[in-house]
């Protein structure tokens, strides 16, 4: 048979050997060992501007702190809505700019925009605002707002360095609650303004080869309160008026070298070395009352010098195994000056001694060594121990040194099916603690349990299982038991207990649910004995605090059709706290629930015009005891104990390119 | 004669349709194979993947590089690959990008692919080319390899001596190349990446105080350095201190009275993710407070239920009605936190 002569019949068998021979085609043309210039005709070309612009109004029905705590919706009334993205991207040089708005209707807007030559140098500039609606009370509003303004920068000269720096301005304001006295009597909340200042900016010089990379950076941090005192009168008994220092101008810089270096393909060395400074200088209030010890500086003249050195190995000295080790020394010298200082008594009277202030210092050595090893079908086993000597300066317990074991086994018993078992056992010693030391006034039976001897267990099993391609399924649970040996008065023992099961569901290529709860319980002992000039005037008391929480949360997408696509999520949280009084009567509890769901729907009006409706609803409710009855406190009222709030949100979105 | 040109004819037309019939099957096979394949080379022991991976390295390139992978892999194809045109990885320009002069393209990650378009049957194809993802044959530490030989800097030096290395996970589990966003790099999508395995923070988040993360204003890596390990829990600076006192820089000091835990460890107090009780405390006060101090006095009472009414000591803030400074006071007459 010839073409010319059956071009039909040849035709068919070419067709039908097509379908069935493709590889076969294929592996006809390539052959090269190497990439010729690759034209990519079928590439999408992405040079050129794209993006969106939506723009609606939001109506809400009622005001609620909590619904805009970190949003900006605390308000019952309109609200604009207004998002949008944009990009250029040229199509040669790598030039490219972003934009992003989001929420500028809001007092949670940003803005952000991000250009420059992609491979050359990129800026980036940023607005950034952060309310935090924390409590609307009768006699003040608690808020305070954060903005912040940043930009960065990097430029790449070549393949190898990398030149970076940032600066941030950030300024904090509004209204937050301060607790004040005079004497032991009647303290007053006073609402205070806040007018905090922070920069914060930083070089760094990144060196990138195949074996060995760099970084050297610069950071620095200067923080000013625009307020150094909070003043006020005094509505009772006692001096006419009274002097809260307020926080401290200070300041942070600090050098810092990172090296990585690939000993052999196996193994990887590193290393990190960082040396800080902190210092405060602010000159000290002067005293308000006509009373004025003499002080032995006019300022702290405070200085903490921190040092961070680490070092790391890694090493897969066989495909089954890898070994991690690591040594860190981390150091906080307080420099700061020791006096003593004779002071006043709630502005009220001269102390009947001096004290001498406490420049604490921390000293950090810490080791860390781990080994995993990979089994047969899948299997891993690891386990690792840790050694963490801590030394303190001005405290009671000199050194504290605690070790701990862990082991972690990683098993998949079946095809889409891993569990992973976790245990570690943990020892602090605390032997050096002495309870006289540095002149403490607190009764010697009592241990901070930072600082006090220690077991820590704990367990963990982690599931996660496709059950099919469209279902999968996890679950999460941890638990953990403190317990202070050798303690007395203060933390006897903790422990807790967190799970969480989830699941996704994918019905179809259109619907997609997931789902997950999580129950989470802290439980808390200690021991206390009322004293009185060291003389014990009752028994000692004995209280357990148990913390519950209830989590539940749902969220499902639909592609109803090719113009429709619907969403929905709830959360509903339920926590309870309890502390119970072995003699004694129990507190009241203590409990705060929060439900919210959302819905939304987007419909494809056009190819580049779509219409954006969701509702959103969410209701939170607290009891605390603390809040019914403020005795002799004067406070600023008590925040409602429900808030309830509807918003219906409708915006249009256009997409360009 | 005609018999047999006849019986030529028949015999070529039930070559034809045999094949016509077999080729939809092939077809049903190929997408079948497409999802089985890939679950036997996960099923392959790791002693086949690490063969595998070292038979890969010796492979050869493809001759035409991105415009051969686009023949197959195109706009259609089951698993869109498109949107990385979209993202700085293809950018020309940049001679960093796999896109960019002298580099491979879509086999600067994959791998060499020649043997991957030589291969017959799909299932092999699969296993002649580096997979990424946690369901991916490509063994995890291969995997990372491809992705370090750039992005092996900044933070991630860190990377081979760090928790998420050592407990195998993939660049490929938390980052999305193919698509034009990649949530995980996003502020508002990224915490929702992390729960997918840190499933048990996600309610810490939706509890009464609790920081920013869920309304988007805050992701786990402004906190977190999750490719490395600067400091203890993971973070970004070498104590949790130096990292919440970036953004509370007001409680940064040093203070001429400082308190102790506030000093050493913000986490003595607090737990950062979110709690019940007010502004991230482990536990209410006053009882939180006497797990330390029991001096004479009004500090050491058992202050139970039925001590609540009219008590100063108890409501509204308790301690911290009086002691206000807390985390330190640069007054003469802070000694006890009282100014």
């Amino acid at each position: 048979m010839t073409p010319h002569k059956c071009p039909m019949k040849f035709a068919l068998l070419v067709a039908a050997l097509a379908q069935t021979m493709p590889s076969v085609v294929f592996a006809a043309k390539e052959d090269a060992d190497t990439v010729t210039a690759s034209v990519c005709e079928d590439c999408p070309d992405p040079s050129g501007r794209s993006g969106w612009v939506d723009v609606g109004i939001g109506i809400q029905n009622d005001d609620s702190y909590h619904f805009g705590r970190y949003t900006g919706r605390q308000d019952q009334g309109v609200n604009v809505e207004l998002n949008a993205e944009a990009s250029y991207r040229g199509s040669l040089d790598g030039a490219y700019i972003n934009g992003q708005i989001d929420n500028l209707g809001l007092d949670s807007r940003r803005i952000e925009l991000e250009g420059g030559r992609q491979g050359k140098y990129q800026v980036a500039v940023e607005i950034d605002q952060l309310p935090n609606y924390r409590a609307d009370l009768p006699r003040a509003s608690l808020e305070t707002e954060r903005q912040r303004e940043g930009v960065k920068f990097s430029m790449t000269p070549g393949t190898v360095w990398k030149f970076s720096g940032h600066y941030r301005h950030e300024e904090k304001d509004g209204t937050r609650d301060v607790g004040s006295v005079f004497g032991f009597n009647n303290p007053e909340i006073l609402a205070v303004p806040v007018n905090f200042q922070t920069d914060d900016f930083g070089v760094a010089a990144d060196y990138q080869a195949e074996r060995l990379q760099a970084r050297l950076a610069y950071s620095g941090s200067l923080f000013n309160n625009e307020r150094q005192a909070i003043d006020w009168n005094n509505s009772g008994v006692g001096p006419a008026t009274g002097q809260i220092a307020e926080s401290p101008d200070n300041q942070m810089h600090q050098l810092s070298a990172q090296l990585g270096f690939q000993l052999t393909p196996l193994t990887r060395l590193g290393a990190t070395y960082a040396r800080g400074r902190m210092t405060q200088d602010q000159a000290f209030l002067p005293f308000s009352t006509g009373i004025t010890p003499a002080l032995p500086a006019d300022d702290l003249d405070g200085r903490v010098d921190t040092t961070l050195a680490r070092i790391t190995i890694n090493s897969r000295p066989q495909p089954r195994l890898r070994l991690d080790g690591s040594y860190t020394y981390s150091d906080r010298d307080n420099s700061t000056p020791v006096n003593s200082y004779t002071y006043l008594l709630t502005d009220s009277a001269v102390s009947p001694g001096a004290r001498l202030n406490r420049p604490y210092g921390f000293e950090q050595n810490l080791l860390r060594l781990k080994a995993g090893y990979r089994l047969v079908n899948g299997a891993d086993l690891s386990g690792g121990y840790d050694r963490d000597k801590m030394e303190r300066s001005y405290q009671q317990a000199e050194e504290t040194d605690d070790q701990t074991l862990w082991a972690k086994l990683k098993i998949r018993p079946t095809e889409g099916l891993e569990t992973t078992f976790k245990v570690s056992h943990a020892d602090r010693d605390a032997s050096t603690y002495d309870p006289t030391a540095y002149q403490s006034p607190e009764s010697p039976l009592i241990k901070a349990f930072e600082m006090a001897d220690r077991t820590r267990d704990k367990i963990g099993i982690d599931i996660a299982f496709n059950a099919r391609d469209n279902i999968g399924l996890g679950f999460d649970i941890n638990y953990y038991k403190d317990k202070y040996t050798n303690m007395v008065l203060g933390l006897t023992r903790a422990s807790g207990i967190t799970a969480t099961p989830t699941v996704t569901y994918s019905l179809n290529d259109k619907v997609t649910a997931t789902a997950f709860y999580t129950y989470e319980r802290l439980e808390s002992d200690q021991a206390g004995q009322e004293w009185d000039n060291l003389t014990p005037v009752a028994s000692d008391w004995f209280a357990s605090d148990t913390n519950q929480t209830h989590t539940v949360g749902l969220n499902l997408t639909w592609k109803a059709s090719d113009k429709l696509d619907v969403g929905a999520d709830l959360v509903h949280a339920d926590f309870s706290g309890k502390i119970a009084y072995a003699t004694g009567g129990d507190l009241p509890e203590l409990t705060s629930r929060l439900t919210a769901l959302g819905v939304h729907g987007i419909y494809k009006a056009k190819e580049n015009m779509s219409y954006r409706v969701g509702y959103r609803y969410e209701l939170y409710r607290e009891s605390d005891w603390a809040n019914v009855d403020p005795g002799t406190v004067t406070s600023l009222g008590i925040a409602p104990e429900r808030q309830e709030v509807h918003l219906i949100y409708l915006t249009v979105r256009y997409a360009f390119n | 004669m005609f018999m047999k040109i006849a019986a030529q004819r028949a015999a070529l037309l039930a070559v034809i349709l045999g094949m016509a019939l077999i080729a939809p099957t092939l077809a049903a096979e190929k997408k079948a194979e497409t999802k089985e394949q890939q679950s036997s080379w996960v099923r392959m022991m790791l002693d086949e993947q690490e063969a595998a991976v070292e038979k890969l390295k010796q492979a050869p390139f493809s001759r035409k590089g991105v415009d051969t992978c686009v023949s197959c892999h195109d706009a259609e194809n089951e698993y869109p690959v498109f949107p990385i045109f979209k993202t700085k990885h293809a950018v020309k320009a940049d001679p960093r990008s796999p896109f960019g002069h002298d580099n491979k393209q879509c086999e600067s990650c994959h791998g060499a692919g020649g043997d991957h378009t030589k291969a017959k049957k799909a299932d092999k194809r699969a296993g002649n080319i580096i997979n990424f993802g946690t369901k991916a044959w490509t063994p995890v530490k291969d995997q990372n390899e491809k992705c370090l030989t750039c992005h092996q800097t900044h933070q991630r030096i860190d990377w081979k001596g760090s928790s998420h290395a050592f407990n195998e996970i993939a660049c490929a589990s938390c980052h999305s190349v193919h698509t034009a966003k990649d949530p995980v790099m996003e502020r508002q999508s990224q915490s929702k990446v992390c729960f997918g395995c840190h499933a048990n923070e996600q309610a810490k988040f939706l509890q009464a105080s609790h920081h920013p993360v869920r309304q988007g204003k805050m992701g786990c890596t402004d906190c977190h350095d999750v490719h490395g390990e600067s400091g203890g829990g993971m973070l970004v600076k070498a104590t949790a201190r130096e990292k919440c006192t970036a953004c509370h820089a007001e409680k940064r000091g040093p203070f001429l009275w400082d308190h102790a835990p506030a000093a050493e460890d913000c986490n003595q107090c607090h737990t950062p993710h979110g709690s019940n009780q007010p502004a991230l405390l482990k536990k209410r006060v006053p009882q939180l407070c006497q797990e330390c101090h029991s001096p004479a006095g009004h500090p050491s009472v058992s202050y139970n239920g039925s001590r609540l009414a009219g008590n100063a000591f108890m409501g509204v803030k308790s301690c911290l009605n009086c002691h206000s400074a807390v985390h330190g006071s640069n007054h003469p007459s802070g000694v006890t936190q009282l100014r």
